[in-house]
């Protein structure tokens, strides 16, 4: 039986804009591939057989195993005894557990490294982008364990199996895609991390490519680490991707009417307390603590009030024109997904999802060296810079906006054109007040990951245009930490609510 | 209100062909139920006269006027068509009252009497008007998109299953109300539906469709007791088919002789016969096994094919509904299962011997 989503046939427009909305986003993809081809073998080994690169690898390697590690290990048991054990305040914890996700990771190492010089180094850094990280391992692997069905547990324990042997061998292999998928993010992550790993001194592919550009721009050597970070980003989508396997999950209803019996944790509550309030001081304390004591030194000697507004008017309009962007390329994208299912939608969907994987840094480099060669004129402009916004934030304004036309289900349609409303009032009563919320949700996202983002604004914002996060930079580079306080403290102030709405989203989505 | 009349319809997906060459005519005023097992084209049609798509060939007129044809094909909005689509599809984000002024024009829309009225004839209480869809039972969302899709005045009302995401508790109450409102506005209404009890209990006319075709079209009781093939038969309800031959009005066979209206194949043919018509006979004096109490070889059965007193049989199961109840029967002439469906207040039991006959006369059809 034909239902009323499932329509032959593509309309042309709608598949031409798609296209073209692809191809924008694979445009860094395209550089990488295109950059290879081009350099050849021997220049390519010319460049990347170096000591340098080899401590690079190193670097870049000990750190996001490491990271990806400490931050599963860490998200995994704080989900565990804030979900499923009889911790005392247990949705205070989660609140605190989730709230590090606000902070910016170069405004975490910026609240250690002004503290103490002690974090510069490996071990700093693993402890730094883990504290700012493990969120992304602790949301995903809560809201699985709140949707697993008890009964799961339930029939392991009748069967024999005492609570051990039924965390190992029913709850765990469950949590196995949350916390991989989790662990994925942390890595691709730490391979686009900038800031953070440039104030603490820990030099990764991403710091060196900046270095590289800055020394001397458009340079061969900072491309070829770009392929060679892009190859990194997909050896780890890949690995990620192999080790889920092919295992079927029992799909989580979102409606479980029973929460698990919850642990006894007994004598164990105390450590755990203890554990838990260690993690969130260290996070959440340390940095907030120093910005504070940093905004009243900086307050005290000068507090340059008209150029903080200046950045703040240049970061919000950057934002509203890359969340407009972001937004409008993702629509036609969405609407394929939903109203026309089917592998031409899946693939298209997927491609622009290409740029989750794509570091910042590569991005804003293939847009310099794609400009310079083939629209010379968009160099240097606000233009270029949120172009970059809209490829990277694109899929964050995909997955809203899919949901949000998800909302207008197509039969809404047939019963308002039966009604005798033509199609464009059809689109204006029903599908927009419909979707409206989620796409400007969707738009929200975008607006404030586009206010706290450095790597790319730092790299192609036009001479003399800074924001919030340039102005931190710079401040941060000449080593006042009072200056750049009130930029980081702003960016903090904005980002909080993104959070709110992403752990609201990751709650819903599990 | 009009009559609909569909011609010739058809329609293709990709490879399969949805609809055949579709012939139906809804009287003005009529309710019409389409019946069918899934996927056997009934939503496409009714989507093709609602005009959310247009067939690969064919006509669609609703009274004098042509909405599809040749050249021709007018667009859902403007065929005034009521639509009630399955699980009513109710818009999520404004009131009953909205929902339901939605196809008005803007100055009728602001008063509540349109919406207070719709109300009151599908049955609903007008202090609903200001809850949200979410707000309301399965059954009220159903009978506010009927009266949704009434509102408008619309000259035919098409109805997309739209019973059949109720329980069954509801279904039968609301099933009853959305018809009765249907009929109190002598509003021509079509219903899409695979349940073989609802079409049957509320359309003055059920057409039969499978594999893409009508295979019947008639008054619910002509449909049930004279059904046009086997097929049909068995879907619009349970049906025995006994191998029997037939003599003019006579058919021969395992339950006895039995009448066959005039005008049946003669000779070799299968016979239908619903459980319904299966009697259980009241034991006859002396028959100590009809209580099932005395297990008894059938010697006392002297003569058990003579028609007066049934033929006999032994009782494999029975099923108990509270209402009534289905017994299920083994002939002891050649082994031939078949069900009866009889009161529940005396119940042979399993393992019992029983004589039965048949009631009425039966269909034959040619042998398979």
């Amino acid at each position: 039986m034909r239902r009323a989503g499932s329509r032959p046939g593509y309309p042309r427009p709608l598949l031409l804009a798609c296209v073209l909305v692809a191809l924008l986003a694979a445009v860094p993809l395209f550089f990488v591939i295109g950059y290879t081809i081009s350099t050849g073998w021997t220049e390519a080994r010319r460049l990347l057989i170096r000591p340098r690169v080899g401590e690079l690898l190193v670097n870049t390697t000990e750190l996001v195993i490491g990271g990806m590690a400490a931050s599963a290990v860490l998200g995994t048991a704080a989900a565990w005894l804030v979900e499923r054990t009889d911790l005392p305040g247990r949705r205070v914890w989660h609140v605190l557990l989730a709230a590090p996700l606000a902070l910016p990771a170069f405004v975490v190492s910026y609240g250690w490294v002004s503290l103490t010089s002690a974090v510069e180094g490996y071990r700093g850094a693993l402890l730094i982008v883990t504290l700012a990280y493990y969120p992304l391992v602790y949301l995903p692997v809560g809201a699985t364990l709140r949707g697993l069905d008890p009964a799961l547990e339930e029939s392991a324990r009748s069967l024999g199996l005492g609570p051990w042997r039924t965390f190992a061998r029913v709850v765990l292999p469950q949590l196995r895609p949350a916390v991989l998928g989790g662990s994925l993010l942390v890595g691709l992550h730490l391979l686009a991390e900038f800031g953070a790993l440039q104030m603490l001194r820990f030099p990764t592919f991403t710091t060196a490519i900046y270095d590289q550009y800055l020394s001397s721009f458009n340079s061969p050597a900072a491309n070829m680490l770009a392929v060679v970070l892009v190859l990194y980003c997909g050896v780890l989508v890949v690995t990620e991707l192999g080790l889920r396997g092919r295992h079927r999950y029992a799909r989580l209803g979102s409606g479980a009417s029973r929460t698990a019996q919850p642990a006894r944790l007994g004598w164990f509550a105390a450590p755990a307390l203890a554990g838990l309030g260690a993690v969130v001081v260290l996070a959440l304390g340390v940095p907030l603590v120093n910005l504070v004591r940093w905004l009243v030194v900086g307050a005290s000697t000068a507090f340059p009030a008209a150029d903080l507004a200046t950045a703040t008017a240049t970061a919000a309009g950057l934002g509203l024109a890359g969340a407009l962007c972001a937004v409008l390329l993702a629509l036609p994208v969405a609407w394929l997904a939903v109203r026309h299912p089917g592998r031409i939608g899946m693939l298209i969907e997927r491609s622009t999802f290409t740029a989750n994987a794509l570091p910042g840094i590569v991005v804003a480099l293939a847009l310099v060296t794609v400009s310079l060669e083939i629209v010379p004129a968009v160099y240097q402009t606000t233009t270029l810079l949120i172009v970059a916004y809209a490829i990277m934030f694109l899929p964050r304004a995909t997955v809203a906006v899919r949901n949000a036309i998800a909302q207008a289900p197509p039969v809404l349609d047939d019963v308002a054109h039966s009604l005798g409303i033509r199609p464009v009032q059809a689109w204006r009563r029903v599908t927009l007040p419909l979707i409206a919320p989620g796409v400007g949700a969707g738009a929200i996202l975008v607006f404030l990951a586009v206010v706290t983002e450095l790597t790319a604004t730092l790299l192609l914002s036009p001479t003399g245009t800074e924001t919030l996060a340039t102005e931190f930079w710079s401040n941060v580079r000449d080593v006042d930490y009072g200056a750049a306080a009130p930029y980081a403290g702003l960016m903090v102030l904005l980002s909080a609510p993104a959070t709110f709405l992403l752990t609201r989203s990751a709650r819903r989505g599990s | 209100m009009t009559a609909l009349t569909v011609t010739g319809v058809a329609k293709r997906f990709g490879t399969t062909a949805a609809l055949v060459a579709v012939d139906l005519h809804v009287p003005d005023g009529s309710v019409t139920a389409v019946l069918g097992p899934s996927g056997c084209g009934k939503t496409t049609l009714l989507r093709l006269v609602a005009g959310f798509g247009d067939p690969d060939g064919g006509t669609i007129d609703f009274g004098p006027e042509r909405v599809f044809g040749p050249g021709r094909s007018l667009p859902a909005q403007r065929r005034r068509v009521g639509y009630v689509p399955q699980e009513g599809a109710l818009f999520p984000h404004v009131d009953v009252a909205a929902n339901i002024g939605f196809g008005l024009p803007r100055a009728e829309r602001r008063s509540a009497r349109r919406a207070g009225e719709l109300l009151e004839l599908v049955g609903l209480d007008a202090g609903l008007a200001h809850r949200f869809p979410h707000q309301l039972s399965g059954g009220q969302q159903q009978r506010v998109a009927l009266a949704r899709a009434l509102a408008p005045r619309p000259s035919l009302v098409l109805l997309d299953e739209p019973f059949s995401s109720l329980d069954a508790a509801l279904r039968l109450g609301t099933a009853r109300a959305v018809v009765d409102a249907l009929r109190a506005g002598g509003t021509t209404a079509l219903l899409v539906t695979h349940d073989q009890n609802e079409a049957l209990s509320l359309a003055d006319q059920v057409a039969v469709m499978s594999a893409g075709r009508i295979a019947q079209v008639g008054a619910p009781q002509d449909v049930y007791a004279a059904p046009a093939n086997p097929t049909v038969a068995a879907f619009v309800g349970a049906a025995a088919f006994v191998p029997a031959v037939v003599t003019a009005c006579t058919a021969a066979c395992d339950l006895g002789e039995l009448t066959v209206p005039p005008g049946s194949p003669q000779g070799e043919a299968r016979l239908l016969v619903r459980p319904e018509q299966i009697r259980l006979l009241p034991p006859a004096d002396g028959d100590p096994d009809h209580d099932g109490t005395t297990d008894h070889d059938g010697t006392a059965d002297h003569d058990r094919t003579t028609d007066h007193d049934g033929v006999g049989g032994r009782v494999v199961e029975v099923r108990y509904f509270g209402h009534d109840a289905t017994v299920e029967l083994r002939l002891d002439r050649s082994g031939l299962a078949v069900t009866a469906r009889v009161s529940g207040d005396s119940l042979p039991r399993p393992g019992a011997r029983v004589r039965l006959s048949v009631a009425g006369p039966v269909t034959a059809f040619p042998p398979g």
